[in-house]
C-alpha cells in the first residue's frame, strides 16, 4: 500500500480532541450495558475498547456518536458535554461493522455525501473526494458502485467518507469482524497508519484482543458496563490489574497454590512473591502465562505432556500436572520437538512475582 | 457416450421449455389475438380499423379516461405518502409494531370489493338531520363529487395496501435500514435528510413496483365505480359494451396496451440507474477483491 502521504497535512489540520466518558449509565430493559463507565481518551490516540460481547463498548461508542442517550453520566468532547447534541452534530466520523456504503452512490459520491449535505460546492466536492480516495489508497474505484467493490474496498472507501469531514474524533465499530483474515491484517496497519499521520482521536470497538492489542496505544478492557483496566498493551498483558483482564488477554493458565505465611506462595515446589495482594481467605490459584512456564524431560517428574499443538516458532503444550490441573506452556518448536505427547516432564515457574485469585 | 449423454441431458429441458411457452403463450395470446382480428374483421367490409378510429369520437371516451387517470395519480400518491413513513419510521423507532401494522395492511384482502361498497354506500346515505347543516354532512357531499370521487380514491386506497405493503416491506427488508441512516447522520444529515437522500434513492425499485401494482389495481377496477356510480374506463368500457360490442373490444385491446405502455415507462424509469440489489454474476470487469484487499 503505498498510499499518498503527502495529501495527509489537508487532513490534519482538525487535530485530535480529548474524549472522556463520566459515570455512563444506560439499561436497556432488564439488561444493564453501562454501569457508570469512566474513561479518558487523550488527543491523537487510538484507544481499542475491548471485551466479551454484551459488556457495553459498543454502546460506549454509539454514545460519542449520539445515536444512543445515556440514562445518566456525561459524554465530553474537549471537556464540553455533548450529550444534548444531536447526531449530524457531533463531528464524530464513523466506520460500521456492516458494510454501510450507500448503495446508490459511486465511491466518489458516498465519500462527499457529507460534504454535499453542508453545501460545499461541486469542485470542491470533487477534489476532496479524489484527496480521500487516495489517502486510502483507491483512487480507481471512485466510480464504483459498493456492490461491486469487495468488503475489504468497501470498508476503506466508508473510511474515507467518516474522514470526508475532518472530524475531531474517529469511532469504528468492529470495521474489520466482516472481512477474512487475510484482508482484516492489512487493513489494520492501514488504519493504523492512517490514525497516525492525521493525528486524530479515534475509539476502536473490538472484541479481538489481538487486534486491539496489535493496534492500540491503550486498551480499555471493559466488563459487564464497567472499566476493568486501561492501559498500554504491554503493561494490560504483563501486569494486567484482574483475574479477568489476565484471562481475557492472552492465554492464561491457573494452578492451585499455597500460602506460606510470610507473604509468599507456594506453586509448583517454589516459593514466589504475589503480584498485588493475596486474597486473605479460601483456597488461592496462580495465573501463569504459557511461555512464562518452564518445562524440561524429567523421568522422575510428575507432569506429563497430554498434547501438543504446533503453532509456527512456537509449539504449545498442554501439561497434566500430579493433581489433575491442566497448564498451557510455549516452548520452541525445537526445545518441544524432543517431548512428544506421553512425555513425563517437570514444570517450574521463573523467579518473579505471581498474579495469585481466588480460586475460580 | 459422455458427449451423448451430454446432448441428451440438454436437450430434455429444452423441449419441456419449448412446449410450456407454447401452452403459456396460446393461454395468453390467443384471447388478445383473437380479439384483435374481431375488431379489424368486419363482415362485409374486410379489413378495417373502423372501430379503433371510432373509438375517440364515442361519447365519455375521453372523460372517463381522464377520470381514471386522476383517481389512479391520486391514489399512489396517497398510498406513497402514507404507507413509506409509516413503515420506515416503525421500522427504525418501534420494530414491534411491525407485525400490527402488517395485519392492518394486510385486513382489507380479507373484505371483499362488494361488502367494502356495501359498506361505503351505507355510510354516505346516512344523514341525520340534524346534521345537514354542519361541515360533516358538506364532507359527505364533498367526497362524491362526481367530478373528481374522492370517495373512490378512498376505497382504492383500502383496496392497494396490502400489495403496497408486501412491496414495500420486501423493499425495506433488502436494505440495512438502521445503519444506512446512522451513516448518514454521522455525515452530518438531519432525520428528514436522511431519509429523502439515503432511504428513498433505495427504495426507488420498491417505490416504483408499488406505483405500478397500485396503477394496475385502479385501471382495472371495476366493481366499487360501478355500483356507487360512477363513470371511470373500466366502467364505461362495461356500458359501452353493451350497446358496441366492436368498438367494446376495441377499447379492451387498447386499454391493454396503455397499461403495458405504463408498465413499460415504469420499468424504463426503474433502470435509470444501477439497482441496490449486487449483481454478483454481472460484476463489473477487473480489479475486484484479489488486487486491492
Amino acid at each position: 500500500m503505498t498510499a499518498t502521504a503527502v495529501e495527509a497535512p489537508a487532513v490534519r489540520e482538525a487535530g485530535g480532541a480529548t474524549v472522556e466518558f463520566r459515570g455512563l449509565r444506560r439499561s436497556f430493559g432488564a439488561t444493564t450495558a453501562l454501569d457508570g463507565l469512566n474513561l479518558t481518551a487523550r488527543p491523537g490516540e487510538l484507544l481499542a475498547l475491548l471485551g466479551p460481547s454484551g459488556c457495553g463498548k459498543t454502546t460506549a461508542l454509539r454514545m460519542l456518536a449520539g445515536f444512543e442517550h445515556p440514562d445518566s453520566g456525561e459524554v465530553l468532547v474537549d471537556g464540553k458535554d455533548v450529550t444534548p447534541v444531536p447526531a449530524h452534530r457531533r463531528d464524530a466520523g464513523m466506520v460500521f461493522q456492516s458494510y454501510s456504503l450507500f448503495p446508490h452512490l459511486t465511491a466518489a459520491d458516498n465519500v462527499a455525501f457529507g460534504l454535499k449535505v453542508r453545501g460545499t460546492g461541486r469542485a470542491e466536492r470533487r477534489a476532496r473526494a479524489a484527496e480521500l480516495l487516495a489517502l486510502v489508497g483507491l483512487p480507481q474505484l471512485a466510480d464504483r458502485y459498493p456492490h461491486q467493490m469487495s468488503g475489504g474496498q468497501q470498508q476503506r472507501i466508508a473510511l474515507a467518507r467518516a474522514l470526508a469531514l475532518r472530524p475531531r474524533v474517529l469511532l469504528l465499530d468492529e470495521p474489520l469482524s466482516a472481512l477474512d483474515a487475510k484482508v482484516r491484517l492489512t487493513l489494520r496497519e492501514e488504519i493504523r497508519r492512517l490514525q497516525q499521520e492525521l493525528g486524530i482521536t479515534t475509539l476502536f470497538v473490538t472484541h479481538d484482543q489481538e487486534e486491539a492489542l496489535s493496534m492500540a496505544d491503550r486498551v480499555a478492557v471493559l466488563r459487564a458496563g464497567r472499566l476493568e483496566q486501561c492501559a498500554a498493551p504491554a503493561e494490560l498483558y504483563a501486569r494486567p490489574a484482574t483475574a479477568f483482564v489476565a484471562e481475557f488477554v492472552g492465554t492464561m493458565s491457573r494452578i492451585p497454590a499455597l500460602r506460606t505465611g510470610d507473604g509468599l506462595v507456594e506453586v509448583l515446589g517454589r516459593r514466589l512473591p504475589a503480584d498485588g495482594d493475596i486474597p486473605a481467605d479460601g483456597a488461592i490459584e496462580v495465573l501463569v502465562r504459557p511461555e512464562a512456564v518452564q518445562v524440561t524431560a524429567d523421568d522422575r517428574g510428575t507432569a506429563r505432556v497430554t498434547a501438543t499443538s504446533f503453532l509456527g516458532a512456537v509449539t504449545r503444550l498442554t501439561l497434566r500436572l500430579a493433581d489433575g490441573t491442566e497448564v498451557k506452556a510455549d516452548l520452541s518448536t525445537e526445545q518441544a520437538a524432543v517431548l512428544p505427547a506421553g512425555t513425563a516432564v517437570t514444570a517450574v515457574l521463573p523467579d518473579r512475582p505471581v498474579l495469585v485469585d481466588r480460586r475460580a | 457416450m459422455a458427449a451423448l449423454t451430454e446432448t441428451r441431458r440438454r436437450r430434455r429441458p429444452q423441449f419441456w421449455r419449448g412446449a410450456v411457452a407454447l401452452i403459456a403463450g396460446l393461454y395468453f395470446l390467443g384471447p388478445m389475438l383473437l380479439s384483435v382480428i374481431f375488431t379489424v374483421d368486419v363482415p362485409g367490409e374486410g379489413l378495417t380499423l373502423g372501430a379503433y378510429t371510432g373509438i375517440v369520437g364515442t361519447e365519455g371516451f375521453a372523460s372517463s379516461l381522464r377520470l381514471t387517470l386522476e383517481l389512479a395519480a391520486a391514489t399512489v400518491a396517497a398510498v406513497l405518502l402514507l404507507l413509506v413513513p409509516a413503515l420506515v419510521a416503525v421500522r427504525l423507532t418501534a420494530p414491534r409494531l411491525r407485525a400490527l401494522v402488517e395485519i392492518v395492511c394486510s385486513l382489507p384482502l380479507v373484505v371483499p370489493a362488494v361488502a367494502l361498497t356495501a359498506g361505503i354506500n351505507s355510510v354516505l346515505r346516512w344523514g341525520p338531520d340534524h346534521l345537514s347543516h354542519t361541515p360533516f354532512f358538506q364532507t359527505i357531499n364533498a367526497i362524491q363529487d362526481p367530478g373528481f370521487p374522492v370517495v373512490l380514491v378512498l376505497a382504492y386506497v383500502l383496496m392497494a395496501l396490502p400489495l403496497a405493503y408486501r412491496t414495500l416491506d420486501s423493499g425495506l427488508r433488502a436494505l440495512d435500514l438502521a445503519t444506512l441512516v446512522e451513516a448518514a447522520r454521522s455525515c452530518g444529515a438531519n432525520w428528514p435528510r436522511a431519509v429523502v437522500q439515503v432511504v428513498l434513492p433505495n427504495l426507488r425499485g420498491a417505490l416504483l413496483n408499488t406505483a405500478f401494482l397500485t396503477l394496475a389495481l385502479v385501471l382495472g377496477e371495476f366493481t366499487v365505480a360501478s355500483i356507487l356510480g360512477y363513470m371511470p374506463f373500466a366502467v364505461w368500457i362495461y356500458s359501452i359494451g353493451n350497446s358496441q360490442a366492436q368498438t367494446s373490444v376495441a377499447v379492451s385491446v387498447l386499454s391493454l396496451l396503455l397499461t403495458w405502455a405504463l408498465l413499460l415507462i415504469l420499468a424504463a424509469a426503474g433502470r435509470g440507474r444501477p439497482s441496490r440489489t449486487p449483481r454478483r454474476s454481472a460484476a463489473a470487469p477487473a480489479p475486484t477483491a484479489q488486487e486491492i484487499p
